[in-house]
């Protein structure tokens, strides 16, 4: 039986010129995203129908959420990231579902994916900032209305939130998606565990366990690439406003 | 977005980590390693990330999202398009109405005229009729009083005949003598004047 965390190995598939970047299956599974977000939304949108049929409606409705998010988060100078965080929302949430799949592997799961698009995000939101409002972006580390006096204990806090946002952003999807599919798997142990004992009677209350944790582990995965793609739109709101 | 909601989604995000992060600790503390921690996936994980990430945003940036744009944006026009026909077809609708409203009464007003001035006409024609009939009575009415006058004239001359007639006859009858004509007109005159 296989621990809870085998399910997070790396595996080679395919060995690259190069062991660096051997394709492996996190390579695949992202490969696989790719494939079914592009199958998603171009098959979904190749009727171009006046009245969208249903996967039509599915996948425009993707677009306006995404686009709701950007309005209301970032107001229309957002128009411009709209690619870049439609992409990001789509890559994340077909990743943590695709993970859900028996057998698959789930990206987000690996701190390093989820802190490389973290770092990102973090890089592309101080740039534009930086960009936008020059020097001026650094008294976003100055807090408004705050007394004088306590700048010195003020700003350093400031500094420290605002460079702890990458890494909150990482853990919280990585430590999410890990968790619910580690839970996943010990459960799927006592289903044998318990099975075993009882003669198969007490392996159907984990198993009516796992279908409830699963269905909450899809929520979870839509939960997560929402908060990731509306926290990139805060942070570019910071950026684009300050205060 | 208003500050209230902000908070609500870092608080929800904090307390979406509390779980996942203790049980990541207990799964670490189980003593198997964590794959995640194996450094020398890290350079396959990064570049594969970096490569499907770029193929899945350019695919998105160049194709999808102006494809599901154009679509909505089609919609759009098209929703567009037919409220703004809705819309002239209702102000036509009531230019119509207006006009039908005004044909009816300029109608309504055309055959009150034309009553009234068949009524007038009429009023005329009766009182013009009125007049000639009055005048023609009037005319009647004299010609008669003249007749009258006339025969009343002639009955009193033919009374004054048939009275000495009579006055001579009685005379003659009572005295036996013939009266004499010149005296009986003489009294019947001297009797008229008294009447």
């Amino acid at each position: 039986m296989a621990g809870p965390l085998e399910q997070f190995q790396i595996k080679s598939l395919v060995d690259g010129p190069v062991d660096a970047v051997a394709y492996t299956n996190s390579s695949l599974w992202m490969s696989v995203t790719v494939v079914v977000v592009t199958v998603f939304m171009l098959l979904g949108m190749s009727k171009r129908e006046m009245v969208p049929g249903r996967w039509q409606s599915l996948a425009e409705s993707m677009y306006e959420f995404v686009g709701n998010m950007i309005r209301d988060n970032v107001g229309d100078e957002g128009r411009k990231f709209f690619p870049f965080i439609f992409t990001l929302f789509m890559f994340i949430l077909f990743g943590n579902l695709l993970g859900l799949i028996p057998g698959s592997f789930t990206f987000t799961s690996h701190i390093i994916v989820t802190l490389c698009m973290a770092m990102f995000v973090f890089l592309m939101v101080t740039l534009v900032g930086l960009a936008k409002h020059g020097l001026h972006f650094f008294s976003f580390f100055v807090p408004s209305g705050a007394p004088v006096a306590l700048y010195p204990l003020m700003i350093p806090i400031e500094i420290i939130s605002y460079l702890s946002r990458p890494v909150s952003l990482s853990v919280r999807l990585f430590a999410n998606m890990m968790a619910g599919h580690t839970m996943l798997k010990v459960f799927a142990g006592f289903v044998f565990g318990l099975g075993a004992v009882t003669a198969g009677v007490g392996g159907i209350l984990p198993i009516a366990m796992m279908v409830a944790l699963t269905g909450f582990e899809i929520l979870v995965a839509f939960l997560q690439a929402y908060v990731f793609a509306v926290l990139t739109c805060l942070y570019l709101n910071d950026a684009l406003h300050l205060h | 977005m208003n500050p209230i909601t902000k908070t609500g989604i870092r608080i929800a995000a904090a307390a979406a980590m509390v779980p996942a992060l203790a049980s990541t600790a207990l799964a670490a503390e189980g003593g198997a390693s964590m794959p995640q921690l194996d450094f020398s996936t890290y350079s396959s994980q990064v570049f594969w990330l970096v490569v499907t990430f770029a193929v899945l945003f350019i695919l998105m940036w160049k194709v999808a999202i102006p494809r599901v744009g154009e679509v909505i944006e089609a919609r759009e026009q098209k929703i567009r398009a037919d409220l703004e026909r809705a819309e002239q077809l209702r102000t036509e609708i009531e230019e119509t109405e207006q006009a039908v409203e005004k044909a009816l009464a300029d109608a309504r007003s055309e055959a009150l005229e034309t009553l009234r001035k068949a009524q007038d006409k009429i009023a005329a024609d009766h009182a013009k009729k009125q007049e000639k009939l009055d005048a023609e009575l009037a005319v009647k009415i004299s010609d008669a009083e003249a007749r009258i006058e006339e025969a009343r004239k002639e009955a009193l001359a033919s009374v004054r005949d048939v009275a000495e007639e009579v006055a001579a006859a009685s005379i003659e009858k009572l005295t036996g003598a013939s009266a004499d004509k010149g005296t009986v007109s003489k009294a019947i005159d001297a009797v008229s004047k008294g009447a």
